[in-house]
């Protein structure tokens, strides 16, 4: 999928690709229980704001990460005192990050060095 | 797919309401929470929240990826589509009705039909493991079928490389007070080897079949204690006597047991007592007849391929002292897994009925497309509105189709109903029709409901659905959207063409229905009234067991009752005859039917002799090399010469049994000509070629035919109660002739009725759809009907129109149907004689009846149209 500018923000955030989503959700959790917009704070944050994370595909993405049984959610309190839905990595999430991150790693450094040789 | 995937979507569908509210508020606290922020950088409340939304993207579309996340999506589509159409058709119930019973009641006749099947096709036997069981003959290069000895059983059970276990059965005959029972004499291990138990008392242990002669016990089955004993609870450790032969009942089998084949058994021996109850040489002696069939179960790991391969090379191997002719050239491995064997016969004989079941099926089905179209094209503003709002064109047909499903299901359900409801009718019509004597004699299996049939009734109903749905949904679902826009449906559709090919459709199918109905009816009222060129009141047919044929026969002519006494190898009406080819002159062999008869059997039956003279005493006596021959036979053999004094070479081949007496008549002299008779059967008709040989009352294997004075029923009570003063058990079978002619005429009978039950019912169906499509058809025409009389139309012509209508489809709806009767009739006369002759009367019926009642169909609409009023419809829609 095309990584689309938003007219609103500024021209150097990206969008995160569809497939890369699920990767930055299972790594943010990792950091402990979180809700959804929290993920986003966090993913925009810490990848300190070049990254934007859609928010219209966040729930689809954590609906379907819980559907395969990778994070769990459980509803809670959040910081407004509000009820809000906390999601946290399972162990069978926690492989599956490992599992990812390594295939992005090799994915990487092989566009890495394919760039490089030029 | 894992556990929390299963979980998770079984919340989905069943707490749908909790997890969508769950999601509105998950997005509802993301939104205020993106607003906080916003807020915090300065902007104003109200703009805070409209950015987050923007923020956000289309709600929308984020939860219906939600719902596409959950994967319960196409359910959840179904069931809403479910309760769409229930609510709908809770709120047009007279139409909902309309197609359920219309679908009920060809389901439940399908379903009936298939349950029959199921009974003796489908269901395995009630033993264990019954695929393994097979039964073992081979076949010599006669054609014949080989019959096991004692010795080769033996030799079988002590060692074969095929089966595992094997037992020897035979089947036997005996009248118990009156009652017939069928048995069979089995090896002690044939109900521990079926693995079948006994409801009361016990069945064979080995010491009952130690050694020849020994154990006089009997098991009887559960179906012949409850239906011929009464079911006696004190039945087991009695004795009955069978065959004149005092037998203890140590048994009663399970329910579900009742032998192997088709025929419900009633007991089982000890087949070391078969000695005892059997006429001929005795199975255990030096002569070793071959009488006893072979039951194995196949050795665990061997095809039944493997295993005749096997057996071939055994069966060979075996036949050392025997003719070429007696070898085994072929072997024959029988599954007994079912009571019939689903065989490329079978099937042929099964498809025609099948087929007419099928079609009534169709015709409801074509039937309620026509309606389910009429109820689309009523909602065709629906329709075109959803589509025109970008509604996929898959996901209206399977609306639609969803509401053919819904339909389908009370339907189903009534047709179970229905099907159970025939079948207790059928069967206590099929009782009440029969002779009774056949009645004593027929049983039927338990019809019960399983799983093969609610599989099949599942099958049928969505299929049905399918077929009555699919058209409609497409058709009504095929708009132009631009002319959806504006309002106007209708135009771009062709639904006159779907309708009247439903019409037409109805009636061919019901035409040839009935046409056949028709040919079958008066086919066999033909038979009724067919002289078969004899007598058969005042005559019985009895069969002696041969130990007492010299002492009854004796007694028997003392009976004042007893008018004369005759004999015959085969009983006219009774089946195939014997035959052999037979050789007039330097004529080439032609393969006629032959008949034992004794003096006197052409004077008890009434046949005349047209010239020459009935056999003597003494002819009969010493077997002289004389003959009768059938008037046709005579004018086959020497046609325009006199056949008294010819001579015919009687020349057996191979497929004449060794010991048949036939052998020793190699050429006979015709003495006399006797008229035609039906002696074979009513498919027949009088037998073309007949020649009669001389036997007498006393040779063993022939049935008597005893003449008696006045009612001949109560004559047979008599004579059977005083024989079996005389000895008990001696006569095996005693009938009326009159029996034999209507069990005869029986299966024909059954026959007619069923056709005429299942062209009923196309009649009823084709009323009920020509009515449906012309009353549709007339509502829909309001309008042209109402400008034609605004400008002059008669009463008279608007009728007209819609008769004409009507007519039109019912002619090409007959013309069709009357050509495929032809073909149909065509078949049926190349198989049975008496609808030989081309019956132009049921062919008339077959199609007036269906064209009257097309036109009866089109009164109420055509009276409807008449009283459209001008004005009114002018200013309708």
């Amino acid at each position: 999928m095309l990584s689309r500018f938003d007219n609103m923000s500024n021209s150097a955030r990206l969008d995160v690709l569809q497939g890369t989503l699920d990767l930055l959700i299972l790594r943010t959790l990792q950091l402990g229980a979180m809700h959804g917009w929290a993920i986003s704070e966090r993913i925009q944050q810490a990848s300190q704001d070049v990254l934007r994370v859609n928010q219209g595909s966040l729930y689809p993405a954590l609906h379907r990460l819980e559907h395969q049984g990778w994070i769990a959610a459980e509803w809670g309190v959040s910081e407004l005192g509000r009820r809000a839905r906390f999601y946290t990595l399972t162990t069978a999430g926690k492989k599956q990050l490992q599992r990812e991150t390594e295939a992005w790693a090799r994915i990487s450094g092989a566009i890495a060095q394919v760039l490089d040789m030029a | 797919m894992n556990w929390n995937d299963i979980r998770l979507r079984l919340r989905a569908l069943f707490q749908r309401n909790g997890v969508e509210d769950e999601l509105d508020e998950e997005i509802t606290t993301h939104l205020e929470m993106q607003a906080r922020k916003n807020q915090n950088r300065g902007i104003d409340p109200t703009e805070a929240s409209r950015l987050a939304r923007l923020q956000f993207g289309s709600l929308d579309v984020a939860k219906e990826e939600c719902r596409d996340a959950r994967g319960t999506r196409l359910i959840e589509d179904a069931l809403a589509d479910v309760r769409y159409a229930v609510r709908s058709f809770w709120r047009t119930p007279v139409f909902a009705l309309t197609v359920v019973v219309t679908i009920a009641l060809p389901l439940g006749l399908n379903t009936a039909l298939f349950t029959i099947f199921n009974a003796y096709v489908l269901r395995p036997v009630a033993v264990s493991d019954p695929k393994s069981l097979y039964q073992y003959s081979w076949t010599d290069r006669r054609g014949a079928t080989h019959s096991f000895s004692w010795a080769e059983y033996e030799s079988l059970r002590d060692g074969n490389p095929v089966f595992s276990e094997v037992a020897a059965t035979r089947p036997i005959f005996a009248r118990v007070e009156g009652r017939p029972l069928f048995g069979e004499l089995v090896t002690p291990n044939y109900f521990r080897m079926l693995g079948v138990r006994a409801l009361s008392g016990r069945t064979f242990v080995a010491e009952d079949g130690a050694s020849a002669g020994s154990a006089p016990v009997v098991v009887l089955s559960h179906s012949a204690w409850q239906n011929k004993f009464g079911a006696n609870n004190d039945l087991v450790g009695k004795t009955i006597v069978i065959r004149g032969h005092p037998l203890e009942v140590i048994g009663i089998t399970n329910p579900e047991f009742s032998g192997l084949n088709a025929k419900t058994l009633d007991f089982w021996v000890p087949i070391t007592m078969a000695d005892q109850l059997e006429d001929g040489p005795s199975l255990f002696g030096p002569d070793h007849p071959n009488r006893l069939d072979i039951l194995g179960r196949l050795r665990s790991g061997l095809t039944s391929r493997q295993a005749e391969a096997a057996l071939l090379v055994r069966a060979r191997h075996g036949a050392d002292g025997r003719s070429e002719d007696e070898k085994a050239v072929g072997v024959l491995l029988d599954s007994r897994a079912t009571s019939i064997r689903l065989t490329p016969q079978l099937v042929a004989a099964a498809t025609p009925v099948v087929a007419a079941f099928l079609l009534v099926l169709c015709i409801a089905c074509a039937n309620i497309a026509g309606m389910m179209f009429a109820r689309a094209v009523g909602r065709q503003r629906e329709i075109g509105l959803r589509l025109s709002l970008g509604a996929a064109r898959v996901r209206l047909v399977r609306q639609l189709l969803t509401e053919s499903l819904v339909l389908s299901v009370p339907a189903a359900m009534a047709g179970a109903a229905l099907s159970e409801l025939a079948l207790r009718a059928g069967q206590r019509i099929v009782f009440s029709a029969m002779p009774p004597d056949l009645a004593q004699i027929v049983t039927i299996p338990s019809l019960g409901f399983d799983i093969r049939v609610f599989g099949f009734l599942i099958a049928i109903a969505a299929s049905s659905a399918a077929l009555f749905g699919l058209a409609p949904a497409f058709q009504a679902t095929r708009l132009d959207l631009s002319q959806a826009a504006k309002g106007e449906f209708a135009p771009n559709m062709r639904p006159t063409r779907l309708r009247n090919a439903s019409v037409i459709l109805q009636i061919t199918a019901c035409v040839m229905l009935l046409t056949v109905a028709g040919l079958a009816l008066r086919a066999s009222s033909r038979m009724n009234r067919q002289e078969v060129g004899f007598t058969t009141s005042g005559v019985l047919e009895m069969h002696i067991n041969e130990k007492y044929r010299s002492k009854l026969l004796s007694r028997l002519t003392e009976q004042p009752v007893v008018e004369g006494i005759a004999s015959a190898q085969s009983i006219p009406l009774n089946g195939m005859l014997l035959t052999v080819p037979m050789i007039s002159g330097e004529g080439t062999a032609v393969r006629g039917s032959y008949n034992f008869v004794s003096p006197t059997f052409f004077r008890i039956l009434g046949i005349p002799i047209l010239s020459g003279r009935d056999f003597s005493v003494e002819e009969a006596q010493a077997g002289a090399a004389v003959a009768i021959v059938s008037q046709k036979t005579a004018l086959r053999f020497w046609p325009g010469q006199q056949p008294l004094g010819q001579t015919l070479r009687l020349v057996p081949d191979p497929s004449v049994a060794p010991g048949s007496k036939v052998r020793s008549f190699p050429s006979v002299r015709i003495i006399g000509v006797a008229a035609d008779i039906v002696s074979c059967c009513f498919t027949v008709g009088m037998d073309p070629t007949l020649l009669y040989l001389p036997t007498t009352p006393t040779a063993a294997g022939t049935s008597l035919l005893v003449g008696v004075h006045g009612n001949s029923e109560q004559a047979r009570h008599k004579l059977d109660a005083d024989l079996a003063a005389i000895s008990p058990g001696a006569v095996d079978q005693i009938h009326t002739l009159d029996t034999f002619r209507a069990a005869a005429v029986f299966p024909f009978q059954m026959a007619a009725g069923v056709c005429t039950v299942i062209g009923g019912l196309a009649l009823f169906l084709a009323v009920s759809g020509v009515y449906g499509v012309l009353s549709y058809s007339v509502s829909q025409r309001t309008r042209e009907i109402g400008i034609r009389m605004a400008i002059g139309a008669t009463a008279g012509a608007v009728a007209r129109l819609v008769l004409k209508q009507s007519m039109r489809l019912a002619l090409i709806g007959g013309m069709v149907g009357s050509l495929l009767a032809l073909a149909v009739w065509r078949l049926l006369a190349s198989r049975v004689f008496f609808m030989e002759a081309f019956d132009g009367i049921a062919f008339l019926i077959g199609v007036l009846v269906p064209l009257a009642a097309a036109a009866l169909a089109a009164y109420a609409p055509a009276r409807r149209a008449i009283l459209v009023d001008p004005t009114t419809a002018l200013r309708y829609d």
